[in-house]
């Protein structure tokens, strides 16, 4: 469903910020995406998602090679990928209903089958009351069931999910892994980036590791190797100086 | 035609004075059309008018000397082959065309106004005006032959320079909203940048975005060329009262026929076309840098 081979990427000149990834993700197959901040996880599902295009190397999606493919045929792909971004990207000016309903209006929907589906999910992630309103008068969770019942709504080929339970308490956040994990029983690719360490263990699934822009594949349920064990950064005892501290205290 | 998707938000101050920018730009291409259809028209008429006509005036001063070199002038006109007719314009006529000057009854009846002959020529018919006018002059040496065509193509010269000026003006003005457009379409896609990324993220075909784009800018076009057309027959009824004020002494005659005028309705669609076309370009210039 998703292959990389020796994936390279960099922003503009700058340094490459994933380098040599290689995986291979099966159809119907669920996965975390783990690493600190910065280690390249947005990067990765971007190439995901088709929003860039590797500097270097080979990806494959749905049996496209994305690399080579034309521009217009991308479109037809990104219909089979739902996205839930990290800072939710809702649009402002539509309530939560119209979000929710614009991946099925693009696919060509009929809107008897639109206004089905958009109820019956916005009631299923608890939002039946607000689905008139709009993003900005929402909760940050609120938006972000928005944003993930928006990202599912087509019965997405390939789901990836940025941090998708951040903003949740833990029996929300439950809720919508039971989601996740429906979608996945019924054929969705699952890709769950996370910082959550709580999330990654309720459920027995491989991650992809990326550490400073290397990939690391782990089976369900294993360590990192000790080299790369410490989820906090390698960062200075001392503190900074600029704050008015000085060596001696 | 690609499907219909609202996910753009409805338009900022800027956008809703596009509509009053398109209605200057269709007011100036419509007074240039019609001051380009107007001059054509009346250049016709005047080439119609003139050119097989002749008007021979007797300007001699002694009124009883002129009615004898006029009578005598009608003579030789009347036996010269190919002038179909000859016609004494009555006193009454020659006053009239001397009223845009003079002012309505003030041509005294003891004002040297010479007598005006109208010649009109048979059809196909060629006169040698030098050799006329030598004939005249020896029974009425007073007699002037004024046969149109010097000061009638000097005006026909000023006339198509001023239509091809009009030409210009609406081929400007065409341009200059193209390039308007041009920027308001970029400009509302770096506003609705977000927006249209993530529609694009979602499966969007640029046809798709663009369309949402091309229908707000057809609509621009049509509003805006109407406002313009609402202020060009406001401006037309202006010019058409002061006109019949001064009697049309000064000011052309700019209202044409409802022929033409009735083409001034393709403007709206024309705008129409041309903001919605730029606007279509422009957007899908744009969304070819997005991967």
């Amino acid at each position: 469903m998703i292959r990389f081979d020796n994936v390279g990427m960099r922003y503009g000149m700058g340094e490459e910020v994933l380098r040599d990834i290689t995986f291979e993700l099966d159809r119907g197959s669920f996965h975390f995406l783990t690493g600190r901040s910065g280690a390249g996880k947005t990067s990765l599902l971007k190439l995901m998602y088709l929003s860039e295009r590797p500097s270097r190397g080979l990806i494959s999606m749905m049996g496209v090679d994305i690399v080579m493919a034309k521009r217009r045929e991308l479109p037809r792909l990104r219909r089979h990928i739902g996205v839930v971004f990290q800072d939710y990207r809702l649009l402002d000016h539509l309530s939560a209903y119209d979000n929710v309903a614009l991946p099925l209006r693009i696919s060509g929907a009929a809107k008897a089958e639109v206004r089905d589906y958009v109820e019956e999910l916005l009631v299923w992630v608890g939002l039946k009351d607000r689905m008139q309103a709009r993003p900005p008068t929402l909760s940050g969770g609120e938006k972000q069931r928005v944003a993930i019942a928006r990202a599912v709504i087509n019965r997405p080929s390939i789901l990836l999910a940025d941090e998708p339970t951040g903003n949740v308490d833990d029996d929300m956040a439950d809720r919508l892994m039971r989601l996740f994990i429906e979608l996945n029983r019924l054929g969705t690719t699952t890709v769950i980036a996370t910082h959550d360490m709580r999330l990654v263990g309720s459920i027995e699934a491989p991650r992809l590791h990326l550490e400073a822009g290397d990939l690391i594949e782990l089976p369900p349920g294993a360590d990192l190797p000790l080299a790369t064990s410490g989820l906090a950064p390698q960062l200075p005892e001392a503190m900074p100086q600029a704050l008015g501290y000085t060596r001696d205290r | 035609m690609f499907r219909q998707v609202r996910f753009l938000p409805s338009e900022n101050v800027h956008g809703r004075l596009l509509p009053w920018v398109v209605a200057v730009m269709v007011f100036l291409a419509g007074l240039a059309l019609l001051v380009a259809v107007g001059l054509q028209a009346t250049a016709h008429a005047w080439h119609e008018g003139l050119a097989r006509t002749l008007t021979v005036q007797v300007v001699n001063p002694d009124a009883e000397m002129r009615e004898q070199e006029t009578a005598a002038a009608m003579d030789v006109l009347t036996g010269v082959p190919g002038i179909a007719s000859v016609r004494r314009e009555s006193n009454e006529e020659v006053a009239s065309l001397l009223e845009p000057w003079l002012g309505k009854g003030n041509v005294v009846a003891d004002l040297p106004v010479p007598a005006v002959i109208d010649v009109k020529l048979a059809d196909g018919a060629e006169v040698d005006v030098k050799a006329l006018q030598q004939n005249l002059a020896q029974a009425a040496p007073s007699a002037r032959v004024d046969a149109h065509e010097q000061w009638l193509s000097d005006l026909l010269v000023v006339m198509r320079i001023v239509q091809w000026v009009s030409a210009l003006i609406v081929a400007l003005v065409g341009m200059a909203t193209v390039v308007i457009i041009i920027f308001a379409t970029r400009a509302g896609l770096a506003s609705h940048r977000e927006t249209v990324e993530i529609v694009h993220l979602m499966g969007a075909q640029d046809g798709l975005i663009a369309g949402a784009f091309q229908r707000r800018f057809l609509w621009v076009g049509v509003k805006g060329a109407l406002l313009g057309l609402v202020a060009l027959a406001i401006g037309l009824g202006a010019i058409y009262l002061v006109r019949e004020q001064q009697h049309g002494a000064l000011l052309p005659e700019l209202v044409p026929p409802p022929r033409v005028l009735a083409s001034l309705l393709v403007l709206p669609v024309l705008s129409g076309l041309i903001t919605m076309l730029t606007a279509r370009f422009a957007v899908q210039r744009a969304l070819a840098d997005m991967n």
